[in-house]
């Protein structure tokens, strides 16, 4: 499967002092003379979450979910403007990890995008498991109930951080928090396998997550009906 | 701390919580919360959590080879030890941040008592007002300080959250030798407790309170999780470790204490189970593997507040012993009563080598117990200001949040404070901390937040102030314009209600 194929992409140290959040939206301007939307038609939050033909930043993809890159730019949780905007994972309740790029409305939905490969969820019932992963599972079920066809992302587990940071105008991704690095090594690890790891894991239990978070929406409006 | 402005409870004539007392006795169970708060915020802020490995492994080989190493032996111990430090910093300050979550969650779990019984918690200018500070009302009294990660610092909080009660100041040493009068947070609030579930507490859950189901409380964000020696991330609070609790009834208000003390000092391990909860008996810190009942809930899924900073603490005792003996020196267990049981003792002795050998590599120089007018540089005392008011910003924001209800209460929580705290006050403590000042003493010093409270002025709006203030200081320090917008979009909280303009309505506007 191809999720990280490039050799260099195998060990890097870690740590810096950088800032806790990123602020880019992981594609820069593009060096290849493609289209550098401005203005998109639809703000989505990451790579393959793009609806329309022409959707992703550089407006030069075929379909829907095959779009690279994300078309907005936030940097956290509660700094995005629209709806479907929340790259999740790393901030938020059980709930709102359950709904990465799929929040309600602006300032909704956890944490910057785009949502890196190596992104993990922090809590509820994909905590620890790939964030992309769900956001694409979700964003496919959105469209099927628009009777919309699907391409597939150009990488199938969402893009990888080096890639982002290769691709990126100055040169840096990064994303929330200040536990650092999610993709790196101490000497005594894999980073690139650590996160195939994580992936392939997180992608068997996919289908078990969805419905546990289906669980807590329900326990959710439950609870907030019978409350005040 | 020596916040409250009426004597504390159990510093008084009452040892008994009942009807006269108890709204003084609630709301100063919030503002022990709330003074735990910046003690745990400036250690955490004291420790780089991810410091740059190659510049350890350049740093540590250099060290390596000074002691005596040779190359091939330096650079094979340069990555062991730094990839140490790694997880060990890392680690260190996921949990005090597990720690201050969950404290936050008590002062929002103290605080939906007080509105369901007597009414409206007090959260602004409640930060201790000197330093050292004490626990209000904590016999016996013991200094708590602002400062970096230390041995001293760790020692402090496992006072703080002990189950068990403390020795006499001046005595920790020494097995007691005569009984003393002492408590602990724990036999306060079961004092608080009993009472709830007396019939002269009424009960209003119509009142506004931070309630559970609407993302308010999350015990794991990226900040609690660090990263294992094969880079696996590692959660330091459990799923099930607690959650807000809407308090409508005796019932409720008993599971909001007791979640409190729970998660605080851990839960009563069974008898004759053989487990030791707090501090040896003569004071000092049990490091022995298997001894601890660390947990604070009866599931075993969670690791109580004393605990983790027990696994601080011994940790740091382990890394210095190793770090040391890895420069060719050996630590004796300074003060050290029992070394077969592994229990180590007087911090301060333990400090006056720790920095040489460990924490030099990844705790900043940051003073005690300072403040704002200590900071020499204006662009450092513009920041440091600008942080201070931010950070009382947010406790006006958390006390109205006890006035709104509906949405209205959901914007000012999830725009208003999770804004501020993640990516304001954060992002300022960040930058501050990569500043530096010279002192009085001569020294150079890496600057920190004081965390201390900033009182707005009553002749215009707290946040029309957080702009001017913001604006002061970037003209000082432009390292923080982007956070400028960020200010700008908070919503407009006013000093008292009664001067809010639009009843019931936040504005956003900057």
């Amino acid at each position: 499967m191809y999720i990280f194929n490039n050799t260099h992409f195998l060990y890097d140290s870690c740590g810096g002092r950088g800032s806790s959040c990123g602020s880019s939206n992981g594609c820069g301007s593009s060096s290849k003379g493609e289209k550098d939307i401005t203005t998109p038609l639809e703000l989505h939050a990451c790579m393959g979450l793009n609806a329309c033909k022409g959707h992703d930043r550089f407006g030069t993809n075929a379909c829907a979910g095959q779009g690279f890159c994300a078309t907005q730019t936030h940097v956290c949780h509660t700094l995005n403007n629209c709806r479907g905007q929340g790259g999740c994972g790393l901030y938020g309740d059980a709930s709102e990890q359950c709904r990465p790029g799929a929040n309600d409305c602006a300032w909704q939905g956890s944490c910057a995008t785009p949502i890196q490969a190596e992104r993990f969820s922090t809590q509820g019932p994909n905590a620890g498991k790939s964030t992309w992963l769900l956001a694409r599972k979700l964003f496919e079920e959105r469209m099927a109930k628009a009777n919309r066809t699907v391409g597939p992302s150009p990488f199938p587990s969402g893009p990888p951080q080096k890639w982002l940071q290769s691709v990126a105008a100055n040169g840096e991704y990064d994303s929330c928090g200040n536990s650092g690095d999610k993709y790196c090594s101490f000497g005594y690890n894999s980073p690139a396998k650590n996160a195939e790891e994580m992936i392939e894991a997180s992608r068997e239990a996919l289908k078990d997550t969805c419905t546990e978070c289906k669980k807590v929406e329900e326990d959710e409006k439950r609870e907030s009906q019978a409350q005040q | 701390m020596n916040a409250p402005s009426k004597a504390p409870l159990l510093l008084g004539n009452d040892s008994v919580v009942n009807k006269e007392n108890f709204p003084q006795a609630i709301q100063q169970a919030i503002e022990i919360e709330i003074a735990t708060i910046p003690v745990y915020l400036y250690t955490y802020y004291s420790i780089n959590r991810n410091p740059n490995q190659d510049e350890l492994i350049e740093q540590l080989t250099a060290d390596l080879l000074a002691a005596g190493k040779t190359k091939e032996e330096a650079s094979t111990l340069a990555q062991e030890l730094s990839a140490d430090i790694m997880v060990y910093a890392n680690r260190a300050g996921a949990l005090i941040m597990s720690v201050v979550i969950e404290e936050m969650l008590h002062m929002a779990l103290s605080s939906n008592i007080k509105q369901a019984t007597v009414g409206q918690p007090e959260l602004l200018y409640k930060t201790p007002t000197s330093w050292p500070a004490y626990l209000p009302g904590h016999i016996p009294e013991f200094p708590i300080n602002r400062s970096k990660l230390s041995f001293r610092s760790l020692y402090t909080f496992l006072q703080i959250e002990s189950p068990d009660k403390l020795k006499e100041p001046g005595t920790e040493m020494l097995l007691a030798a005569k009984p003393i009068e002492y408590t602990t947070i724990g036999e306060f609030y079961s004092q608080i407790e009993k009472y709830l579930g007396s019939a002269d507490v009424e009960y209003h859950p119509e009142r506004p309170q931070l309630i559970p189901g609407k993302g308010y409380y999350t015990n794991n964000t990226i900040d609690t999780i660090y990263y294992n020696r094969e880079h696996k991330p590692v959660f330091t609070n459990a799923e099930d470790s607690g959650d807000l609790i809407y308090v409508t009834d005796a019932e409720s208000a008993i599971a909001a204490m007791q979640e409190i003390v729970e998660q605080g000092e851990g839960h009563t391990p069974e008898p004759g189970s053989g487990l030791t909860t707090g501090l040896n008996a003569n004071g000092t810190v049990n490091c022995a593997p298997g001894n601890i009942d660390d947990t604070d809930d009866p599931s075993g899924d969670e690791e109580s507040h004393f605990f983790k900073f027990n696994q601080v603490y011994c940790d740091l005792h382990k890394y210095l012993h190793k770090f040391a003996h890895a420069m060719g020196k050996e630590v004796c267990d300074v003060g050290d009563q029992d070394a077969s049981a592994k229990t180590y003792f007087d911090p301060a002795k333990l400090d006056e080598i720790n920095d040489e050998f460990f924490t030099k590599y990844f705790v900043l120089n940051v003073p005690e117990n300072p403040s704002v007018a200590d900071y020499t540089s204006p662009a450092v005392q513009k920041v440091a200001t600008l942080t201070n008011a931010i950070y009382t910003y947010i406790f006006l924001m958390s006390e109205d949040c006890y006035r709104r209800k509906g949405h209205t209460q959901y914007e000012l929580f999830m725009f208003g404070i999770h804004k501020s705290m993640i990516f304001i006050l954060n992002s300022l403590c960040g930058e501050l901390t990569g500043m530096s000042y010279v002192a009085k003493d001569g020294k150079t010093y890496n600057a920190a937040p004081t965390f201390e409270d900033y009182h707005f002025a009553t002749s215009s709006s707290p946040k029309s102030q957080l702009i001017e203030l913001f604006n002061s200081a970037v003209g000082a320090y432009d390292g923080i314009a982007y956070l400028g917008q960020r200010i700008h979009d908070l919503p407009d909280v006013p000093l008292e209600p009664y001067l809010d303009k639009e009843k019931g309505k936040l504005s956003f506007a900057g």
